[in-house]
């Protein structure tokens, strides 16, 4: 067995497991299978039967390049004229933010892994080291995630401010993973706590998403707690602000260099210093308990409830041309819902499409009230609601249960295309349009009805913008697939890439407006429609 | 001293053994007391608790009630030492498949703490054996059912347990293989081991088993040899006797049903 490099580094610690009470010799040897595993996360069995060894590579190090991009267009910040505290609050919100979505959307499968269950439970091994090999785990990506992610700002760091700030700045990316960490096992500990079964599964689904929304509003929170004006950027207290893990990080930075040690920036700072370590040793205190009730999620009992789904068979009727395409779409849409790991990588996203709207409405209109932004052009906001559909179009190859996919094989399937239209119609019903609806009708209340053939074209837009996106991002392969693996699903450049698309579009109606007020509108709907026609007759051929 | 003592002692109790989920009882007070040597066929119809006794007996299930013990000690208390004196096939059949079938048996060799080359040299032993010396180096991903099925056999017996849990560890083998296995588990015993076998097949557990438990919603319904059950009941085979224990008549009328609803189209 070829040993990962990590293991070097863990064994120089063996006496702190020790310490703990932890079996290394037996942690060690789960930690090595788990990374040799990590590394051979590899494209699907259904092609190759027996091939020739490949070279082993671990998806996530190939993806950490994304992440270290994300890290250089931190590094501006660093050179913003202000104190230390405003830059580094907002370096470490970002940093915290993508490193909390990553724990939540790509790494909680390692904290709940069942198959662990059954294959190490079994074995004499008990549940401190079993716990701590995850976290070992959990620890070795978290670390070159955020290395990823800080480096390049700390680097620049260390050009601007010299070693010390250098220094503290990598003290203060390893609290970032003890915290992230330390949260969100606390979270799934109390959900595994107080339900059970079925319900579990659907519950612990939704405190993912809830999270991960949550911690996308939260940074709105750091940007609050500055007054920015043209010459001061300013920290104005509250106390709200004790609650906001950035703040009390880049506080500590300020005390020691920046020299501002007013009361409550001390307060912050020893939060800073003292939090991380409190919140890890809870973690560690309830290690035992959180590994056997992971235990519960095995358990498959109870009813899950299932809808009649009336509705669904209706836009069905509606939107599908035959019988082949009807039953994709239906398959589609049950899929889109019942699969969790697909809700939770595709649902965050449609938290932050219903979100960003708001925000940056409130942002730019800061002071004017909600009659002057109601006269203004911020419906054009509602374009944020596409953002839905390249991300869940790039997990719709992937599915928990991909190996289901033999059926796309083995049943007489006259035009292979209407698996792929009735797929993305679901998409469409499923996850675009109750985004939609609920933005429509905020943004009626907000801009009168004057708005309906604005927010019209944006429908349609979605629908041409459904079948760019499927070329992008689905490719070849059919629908549900494909195993998830461990590429995040946040921070996707394809997505970024596509999203600029949708800008294009929106800039296309924006100067159909400028330039023929009026009627104008009327001739662009007319013009997507013409090219809905087009794209979804054309747009799909060349899958048979 | 030490030998005759624990021959005495039962290898494995349960003492009013009871489980529920979410209010709804699984087990409802199970009561078995197993010697060593013995090889029991445990069955039951779906649904019935076979698992869940299998789960709390390895330690996968809290909250049950009554007395679990292995070895003759409380498992509740005493640690978890005993799970190296335990072989387990899981019905589910889960692997780490991204391992090939070396690095997997050196894996849990090594969770028995056994030493990696001892373990590797036992694992390709035993895997040629079982005509698999070919794909040692294969991922266990690539692997057909009844291969990987041969490779957790080999991967709950490395470690020379003394009390072995298979549930359904014949799915997917072949009829050759079958043979082979059936005279495995009949050696086992003989060399003091206590097998578990949990499965549907009935012709199977008739044939390897020293005795027959039938779980029944929750409780044990028959408890002897098969010929001891055969006696009280005047049947032929043990799927008579299963049918007749949990009460099931209506096969003949079920399958002419199907059948007809089938030929509708």
């Amino acid at each position: 067995m070829k040993e990962s490099r990590f293991l070097k580094i863990t064994d120089l610690m063996r006496p702190v497991f020790e310490k703990l009470g932890v079996n290394y010799a037996v942690m060690r040897h789960v930690l090595a299978v788990k990374l040799l595993m990590d590394a051979r996360r590899m494209p699907i069995v259904l092609a190759s039967g027996r091939q020739k060894k490949k070279k082993d590579s671990n998806l996530f190090l190939k993806s950490l390049w994304v992440y270290a991009l994300v890290g250089l267009f931190v590094v501006p910040f660093i050179f913003l004229s202000s104190d230390y505290l405003f830059k580094t609050s907002l370096i470490f919100a970002i940093i915290l933010f993508m490193v909390m979505t990553a724990m939540i959307a790509d790494f909680s499968s390692v904290l709940l892994d069942t198959r662990d269950q059954a294959i190490l439970w079994t074995k004499p091994i008990d549940a401190r080291t079993l716990h701590a090999a995850k976290t070992v785990h959990l620890c070795i990506y978290l670390i070159l995630l955020t290395g990823a992610l800080g480096l390049p700002a700390a680097i620049a760091g260390l050009m601007r401010f010299g070693l010390g700030f250098f220094l503290l700045f990598l003290l203060n990316l390893i609290f970032i993973d003890l915290i992230s960490l330390s949260c969100t096992t606390f979270v799934y500990l109390l959900v595994l706590k107080f339900f059970d079964g079925e319900r579990l599964k659907d519950i612990i689904n939704y405190v993912q998403i809830f999270l991960s929304l949550a911690v996308a509003v939260s940074y709105q929170f750091v940007i609050r707690a500055f007054d920015v004006t043209a010459t001061h950027i300013t920290l104005t207290p509250a106390w709200w602000q004790l609650f906001v893990p950035p703040l009390w990080l880049a506080s500590t930075i300020e005390w020691v260099i920046g020299g501002q040690r007013t009361a409550f920036l001390s307060l912050l700072a020893l939060l800073g210093l003292l939090m991380p370590f409190i919140l890890f040793s809870i973690y560690q205190r309830f290690s035992n308990a959180f590994e056997q009730a992971v235990i519960k999620l095995t358990v498959q009992a109870g009813k899950s409830r299932t809808q009649s789904g009336k509705l669904n068979h209706l836009l069905g009727k509606l939107l599908c041309r035959n019988l082949e395409e009807r039953t994709f779409f239906r398959f589609s849409s049950l899929m889109m819902k019942q699969d969790r790991t697909f809700k939770l990588k595709v649902y965050p996203s449609l938290g932050m499409a219903l979100v960003f709207p708001f925000i940056f409405l409130i942002n730019n209109f800061h002071g004017s009230s909600w009659h002057q932004i109601g006269q203004g052009s911020g419906f054009f906001y509602a374009y944020f609601s596409l953002l839905v559909i390249p991300t869940a179009l790039m997990m719709l190859r992937c599915s928990s249960t991909f190996k289901g996919a033999w059926i796309y094989g083995a049943a007489p399937i006259k035009q292979r295309h209407s698996i792929f239209s009735g797929a993305l119609k679901a998409m469409i019903t499923q996850l675009y349009l109750p985004a939609y609806f609920l933005l429509s009708v905020v943004f009626l209340l907000l801009f009168r009805w004057t708005i309906i053939p604005d927010l019209v074209a944006i429908l349609l837009t979605a629908s041409i913008f459904t079948i760019i996106c499927s070329h992008y991002c689905l490719g070849e392969s059919f629908p549900f697939s494909e195993p998830f693996d461990a590429q995040p699903s946040t921070g996707n450049f394809m997505v970024l890439f596509l999203f600029l698309i949708a800008g294009l579009f929106a800039a296309a109606h924006a100067i159909v407006r400028a330039i023929l007020p009026g009627y104008g509108v009327f001739i662009y709907i007319a013009c997507l429609l013409a090219a809905n026609l087009l794209v979804w007759k054309t747009g799909l051929r060349g899958k048979d | 001293m030490m030998i005759i003592e624990t021959e005495h002692a039962p290898i494995l109790s349960m003492e009013k053994l009871t489980m529920s989920y979410s209010g709804t009882p699984v087990l409802k007070g199970v009561n078995l007391e197993v010697e060593s040597g013995q090889v029991i066929g445990y069955i039951g119809p779906n649904g019935a608790g076979k698992s869940t006794t299998v789960r709390i007996l390895l330690g996968l299930q809290q909250g049950y009630g009554g007395t679990a013990r292995l070895f003759g000690e409380d498992i509740k208390t005493s640690g978890i030492a005993y799970k190296r004196r335990i072989g387990y096939v899981p019905e589910t059949a889960e692997v780490y498949d991204m391992l090939t079938a070396r690095e997997y048996l050196v894996f849990t060799g090594g969770c028995y703490g056994l030493d990696a080359v001892k373990a590797e040299k036992k694992g390709q032993q035993l895997m040629n054996q079982f005509g698999l010396a070919n794909v040692f180096d294969t991922r266990l991903s690539s692997f057909s059912k009844g291969m990987r099925q041969k490779v957790l056999i080999i991967a709950s017996l490395l470690h020379n347990p003394d009390l072995l849990f298979f549930d359904e560890p014949l799915s997917g083998l072949d009829a050759n293989s079958v043979l082979v296995f059936k005279e495995i588990l009949a050696k086992l015993a003989e060399t003091g081991k206590t097998v578990f076998y949990s499965s549907h097949i009935m012709d199977v557990v008739e044939k390897i088993s020293d005795r027959i438990v039938l779980l029944y919603d929750g409780q044990i319904a028959a408890d002897g040899s098969f010929e001891e059950l055969n006696a009280q009941n005047k049947e032929g085979s043990l799927e008579d006797l299963f049918n007749q224990l949990t009460g099931f008549h209506q096969h003949a009328q079920i399958a002419e049903d199907f059948v007809s609803l089938v030929e509708e189209v």
